[in-house]
């Protein structure tokens, strides 16, 4: 069987964080939650194979949450879907690995996901219109998965559901197990997807755009009844967003995606304070901030996102890069990894001169390697 | 007119309902007018069929006149829709005996042949096309595909020949012909009718199953099935409780019509398998020039089929809780 990918680099991310005791000894006693390695997707299309997600890597320890964010088609979904392994199986093929609890996920067999899902990982959906069963009482939605994994009577999992919704802030629960998804609004529906995710106390949560589709006012109320359960019930999390807001005050990791790739993580507040990878940086501009002052113009990365299953020999961002020089095209860059637990693919890290040189030429010639045009006016505005 | 105003005030459900009343009563109005043309339409005089042939001018005459032969279509069709109101659809020419007491007596055996089939029809094709979608692409979806595909191109009497010939003349599990009512033999009625009932039922899985399977597909994109499998709960359930219902609009309509298509099949059926039903009177009926005997058949099995799509409807209704919230 063919590779999806060359295995020419380490996982992205920084290896499993040594854990260490306070008197500085390492306690080896907690492995990870979960632990994702050169993890790739591939998509059985008409068209061909479709590669959608490529060297993913990933670390999460037990209560930690972690941020995904990256551009619409930049993979965040197939990533958190291919670690629950929720894609459709017939035409989707995974390579790498996806470890849960020191659990291989890719191959284990599908009555033990069954085990697993709902259990120990459940998942809070993008649009919450969409994710609750149109025939079906919330009652009945919510006590399902209860019933499935623990020996409740009826009238045990009714109890627990009345709770769960009361723990979700729904006024009236009693009434609210009664109705039908179409009764309520879109906030509402979504406090009833968190509670269905919650049931079993799982151990992973993975949020996939939790508020995407909700109205600005109720999207912060959302985020945060997910931050009071996570710390409450101590689970992992991870929050997929495309809003570098959303996830920058919640999450203490952090990983950017980028055409299929993870291209950045590390620690959440050391990413967004010094990005490595233009890719963040460009990201972090283009942001509104209350911090920028009023009139602020907004940047945008010029050119379009590629597609994840596009193949190019050099960088994938380096079309829409005002560092990429020479190498940049011909010669994919490795995973890197510092000290600090921070991983990125550039030759060109930010925290580095050849950058600066790199943007210097660049703005001499008046274009990049890739033959984007950059002016001044642009990086001054920019930066 | 008058009350096309209130109609359009009405809630949306009570107008669609009115219409649909209005709807089954135009089609009996249509059968029964047509059922009235058949005097005109039939070949041979039908008085001469209760006279005999032998009988003399006057006589046939005299018979035209007491049956009403000689009058206008419209006289006709009134004066036998006005005692059917009545619960009288007249007496058989042939047996002299009234045309519901026939009905009555054929009638069970046609009604145990399509709730049979329908059965049949049902547990077989609602797991085939379930499990076709979950498997799309598969072997398995494509073997059930060339079999439905195969058998939608067969009549029902043709397969009803080939397991007489396969299954009662082959093996001798079961009988070829001749029907045993239940109140002689369980056992023994329940085997007279299985086979017929098979013939029956195999045409319409044909026809229900890759639907079923079209349907369920779409439905399996959506993310609440996904969240569903998120629950981890096994996949017989995710099927029946999850996927089956938001997919079986198209299959309960086709039900429907599935339920009078196989009261109408049972005719041919119980011809094949020489079987007490409303088809064999029916043939007797049209081999007897027996008008009002056929007038009656005709429009009870019209009203069957009727009735039949009317409840469909209403359980459409029922099945989307969205439709009744309006």
């Amino acid at each position: 069987m063919k590779r999806l990918s060359r295995r020419s680099t380490p996982a992205l991310g920084h290896r499993p964080p040594e854990q260490t005791a306070p008197d500085g000894r390492p306690s080896g006693t907690s492995a990870p939650l979960l632990v994702v390695d050169d993890l790739a997707t591939e998509f059985a299309t008409p068209g061909g194979p479709v590669l959608a997600l490529r060297n993913a890597g990933l670390v999460l320890p037990q209560g930690r949450t972690l941020g995904v964010v990256g551009e619409s088609g930049s993979g965040k979904s197939v990533l958190v879907r291919s670690i629950m392994r929720l894609l459709r199986s017939r035409g989707v093929r995974h390579e790498g690995s996806v470890r849960f609890d020191g659990e291989e996920l890719l191959t284990a067999s599908n009555a033990r996901m069954r085990k697993i899902w709902g259990d120990r990982i459940a998942m809070v959906f993008q649009d919450p219109m969409t994710t609750l069963h149109p025939n079906h009482r919330i009652g009945f939605q919510i006590t399902e998965a209860l019933r499935e994994h623990l020996p409740l009577s009826p009238d045990e999992a009714q109890d627990r559901a009345l709770r769960l919704l009361e723990s979700v802030a729904i006024p009236e629960p009693a009434r609210r197990l009664r109705q039908y998804p179409h009764e309520m609004s879109g906030g509402m529906r979504q406090r009833i997807v968190i509670a269905i995710a919650i049931a079993c106390a799982p151990d992973l949560l993975l949020a996939d755009e939790p508020t995407t589709a909700l109205d600005v006012t109720v999207q912060a109320q959302v985020l945060d009844l997910l931050s009071l359960h996570q710390s409450r019930r101590g689970m992992a999390m991870i929050l997929v967003s495309h809003d570098l807001a959303v996830v920058s005050s919640r999450t203490d990791e952090l990983a950017v995606m980028y055409s299929g790739q993870i291209v950045e993580s590390g620690p959440t507040a050391a990413v967004l304070d010094a990005p490595l990878m233009p890719y963040t940086a460009a990201l972090l501009r283009s942001t509104p901030t209350v911090d920028k002052a009023p009139g602020t113009r907004l940047h945008t990365i010029p050119g379009e996102p590629l597609p994840p299953e596009r193949r190019v020999t050099g960088c994938r961002f380096a079309s829409r890069c005002r560092y990429a020089v020479e190498r940049c095209l011909t010669t994919e860059p490795p995973l890197a990894a510092t000290p600090g637990g921070r991983g990125y693919r550039c030759h060109l890290p930010l925290d580095g001169t050849a950058a600066q040189e790199a943007l210097a030429a660049n703005l001499a010639r008046g274009r990049t390697a890739a033959g984007l045009a950059v002016t001044e006016t642009d990086v001054v505005r920019g930066a | 007119m008058k009350n096309g105003l209130r109609s359009i005030a009405a809630p949306r459900s009570a107008r669609l309902l009115a219409f649909r009343v209005a709807r089954l009563a135009a089609v009996l109005l249509i059968v029964t007018l047509g059922t009235s043309l058949l005097i005109d339409l039939v070949p041979g005089d039908p008085a001469v069929a209760i006279a005999g042939e032998t009988a003399s001018d006057a006589v046939i005459a005299a018979v035209r006149e007491q049956y009403g032969f000689d009058q206008p279509i419209l006289q006709r069709w009134w004066e036998w829709t006005a005692s059917v109101v009545t619960g009288d659809l007249g007496e058989s020419y042939s047996t002299r005996r009234p045309v519901t007491t026939l009905i009555a007596e054929r009638l069970p055996v046609t009604i145990e042949l399509t709730v049979l089939a329908m059965l049949f029809t049902v547990l077989v094709a609602v797991p085939l096309g379930l499990y076709a979608a979950y498997r799309s692409g598969s072997w398995a979806d494509r073997a059930i595909n060339a079999m439905t595909s195969a058998l939608i191109a067969v009549p029902s009497f043709v397969i009803g020949l080939v397991l007489v010939l396969a299954f009662a003349i082959g093996t001798g599990w079961f009988p070829a012909s001749n029907w045993t009512y239940l109140d002689e033999s369980v056992p023994g009625n329940l085997s007279a009718a299985f086979l017929p009932a098979l013939s029956l039922a195999l045409v319409e899985i044909a026809i229900i199953t890759p639907i079923l399977r079209a349907d369920a597909v779409a439905t399996l994109e959506n993310d609440y099935i996904a969240l569903a499998r998120a629950k981890g709960i096994g996949t017989a359930r995710l099927l029946f409780r999850h996927v089956l219902r938001p997919s079986s609009i198209s299959t309960t309509t086709l039900l429907g019509l599935a339920l009078a298509r196989l009261f109408g099949g049972a005719i041919v059926i119980e011809f094949v398998f020489n079987l007490p039903g409303l088809g064999s009177l029916l043939i007797t009926a049209i081999r007897s020039n027996d008008l009002l005997l056929m007038q009656g058949l005709v429009a009870f099995i019209a009203l069957i089929y009727v009735v039949a799509n009317f409840a469909v409807d209403l359980l459409l209704v029922k099945l989307d809780p969205r439709v009744a919230a309006e």
